[in-house]
C-alpha cells in the first residue's frame, strides 16, 4: 500500500485551491494513504484555529483527519529523529560564520517520518528542504546569489545528513495533481469549452503553483506538455 | 546584536529621520527602507532586522492613508531615541524605543486602528515573502516573522516570487515517480 507524507504546503496548496477532495478520491481509488506529524498538524491546524482567517479551512483539513483520509502519526521516536535531522540540516551552510537556520522543525519532521515509517514519498511543496537532500550545490548557489554573500557548506555534516536520509523521495502538489489529472480524477471539473482538457491542466498547474507550489514556469510547462491528455 | 546588523539599522533609521522631517515624507522611499534589512533577516534571523523591516514598511502604509492624523513629533524623538541607543550599543534600549515606536503607529486616530492592525500584519506577511524568496524555507519563514504559512502561501499567490529556473531534480523523474505511486 502506498503511503505519502504530507509536509505542510500541500494541504495548504489543496485547500486554498478547493481541491482537497483529491486526497479522499485518491485513497478511495488507489489505497494510497496519506499521513501528516503533529507538529506539521499543529502548522497547519492548531495555528489557524486560534485566529479567524484559513479556520474554516482547518476545519475542512479536520474533517480528513476524522476520515482517516490523512492520518497523524503521533510516534516520539519521530521527534528524536527530528530534533537530530534538524540540528544538522541548520548547521550545514554558513554565512558570515554563522549558521543559516534554513528549514523549520515540521519539515524534518515529515523526512524523519518518512524514514521511520519506510514511506513511499514525502509531498513537499517548499524548494529549500527538497535542494537540502537532493542538491544541495544548487541551494547554496541559489543562496548566495540572493543573499549576495559567500555561502560555505559543511560538507562533513552535509554528508552526515545525506546519510541518514538515505532514500528520501520526494514529489510535489504539481506533479500529483497532474497524475490525478492523467487518472480522471478531475474530469468532473471539465468545462463545456474548446480545448477543455488543456484548459483544465492548464488552470490546475498554474492555481498550484500561485498557491505556494514552488515550481518554475520553465518546469510547470514541461510538466503540462509531458502529462497525458 | 551583530555588529553589521547594528550598522545597517543605524544607517537606515538616520535615513527614514531625515525622511520624516520633511514636510510629506516620501512613502516609497520609507517602503524602501524596509527591504534593506531583509538580507540581514534572513541571514542573522535576528528580531531586530524583521522588526525594522516591518516598522518602515507599516510606517509608509500609514503615512500614506493616514498621514494627516501620525504625530509626527513623537515618532521622530523615539526613533531618535532608538538611533542614540545604537550609537551606544545599547540593544536593549534600542528594542525599547522600537517597541514605543510601533505604539505610536498603532495609536494613530482610533478610526484606523483596524487599518493598523492589518497593515502591520501585512508587513509582517510581506517581508515575509521576501525571507523566503532569499532561501528559507516556508514554515522557517512564517516562523520568523510570527505569522502562520496559510497566510504567507495565500499572499505567494498575489505576488511574483522570483524563481530558478528549473528544479532540483528534473520535471520528468518527479513525474514518473509519482505516476508509480499509483500503480
Amino acid at each position: 500500500m502506498t503511503h505519502i507524507i504530507l509536509d505542510s504546503g500541500p494541504v495548504i496548496t489543496h485547500s486554498l485551491n478547493g481541491i482537497l477532495w483529491l486526497f479522499d478520491t485518491v485513497k478511495d481509488h488507489f489505497g494510497i494513504t496519506f499521513s501528516i506529524t503533529e507538529s506539521v498538524k499543529h502548522e497547519i491546524i492548531d495555528h489557524p484555529l486560534a485566529g479567524k482567517r484559513f479556520k474554516l479551512e482547518a476545519m475542512q483539513v479536520m474533517q480528513l483527519m476524522r476520515k482517516g483520509t490523512i492520518d497523524v502519526l503521533d510516534d516520539p521516536r519521530i521527534d528524536e529523529m527530528t530534533k537530530e535531522m534538524l540540528a544538522l540540516a541548520n548547521s550545514c551552510y554558513f554565512a558570515r560564520g554563522k549558521p543559516l537556520q534554513l528549514v523549520h522543525y515540521a519539515e524534518m519532521s515529515a523526512i524523519a517520518a518518512f524514514l521511520l515509517r519506510k514511506a513511499d514519498v514525502v509531498m513537499i511543496d517548499e524548494r529549500t528542504t527538497r535542494y537540502l537532500f537532493e542538491n544541495p550545490d544548487k541551494l547554496r548557489h541559489v543562496l548566495e546569489h540572493k543573499l549576495h554573500t559567500k555561502i560555505d557548506l559543511d560538507k562533513a555534516t552535509l554528508l552526515k545528513l545525506r546519510k541518514m536520509a538515505k532514500g528520501i523521495a520526494f514529489t510535489r502538489s504539481a506533479e500529483f495533481a497532474a497524475v490525478c489529472f492523467e487518472k480522471k480524477l478531475l474530469d468532473p471539473l471539465l468545462p463545456k469549452i474548446p480545448k477543455a482538457k488543456e484548459n483544465l491542466l492548464d488552470a490546475l498547474l498554474w492555481a498550484i503553483k500561485l498557491n505556494g507550489c514552488a515550481i518554475s514556469n520553465k518546469d510547470l510547462e514541461t510538466l503540462a506538455r509531458l502529462v497525458q491528455k | 546584536m551583530e555588529t553589521i546588523v547594528r550598522q545597517d539599522i543605524l544607517e537606515l533609521l538616520k535615513e527614514a529621520l531625515k525622511l520624516l522631517s520633511e514636510e510629506n515624507p516620501n512613502v516609497n522611499e520609507l517602503k524602501n527602507l524596509s527591504n534593506r534589512t531583509v538580507h540581514n533577516a534572513s541571514i542573522f534571523q535576528d528580531e531586530d532586522s524583521i522588526s525594522f523591516a516591518i516598522l518602515m514598511y507599516s510606517l509608509s502604509k500609514v503615512i500614506e492613508r493616514a498621514g494627516e492624523y501620525v504625530d509626527y513629533d513623537k515618532l521622530i524623538a523615539s526613533l531618535s531615541c532608538a538611533a542614540k541607543a545604537l550609537e551606544k550599543d545599547q540593544g536593549l534600549q534600542y528594542r525599547v524605543c522600537t517597541a514605543a515606536t510601533f505604539d505610536i503607529v498603532r495609536s494613530t486616530d482610533g478610526t484606523y486602528k483596524q487599518y493598523i492592525q492589518d497593515v502591520m500584519m501585512q508587513a509582517a506577511v510581506k517581508k515575509g515573502s521576501a525571507v523566503y524568496a532569499h532561501g528559507i524555507s516556508a514554515a522557517r519563514t512564517a516562523e520568523l516573522l510570527g505569522i502562520s504559512l496559510w497566510e504567507l502561501q495565500s499572499y505567494l499567490s498575489a505576488t511574483e516570487v522570483p524563481e530558478d529556473d528549473v528544479d532540483a531534480t528534473s520535471v520528468r523523474q518527479r513525474l514518473a515517480l509519482t505516476r508509480r505511486l499509483f500503480e
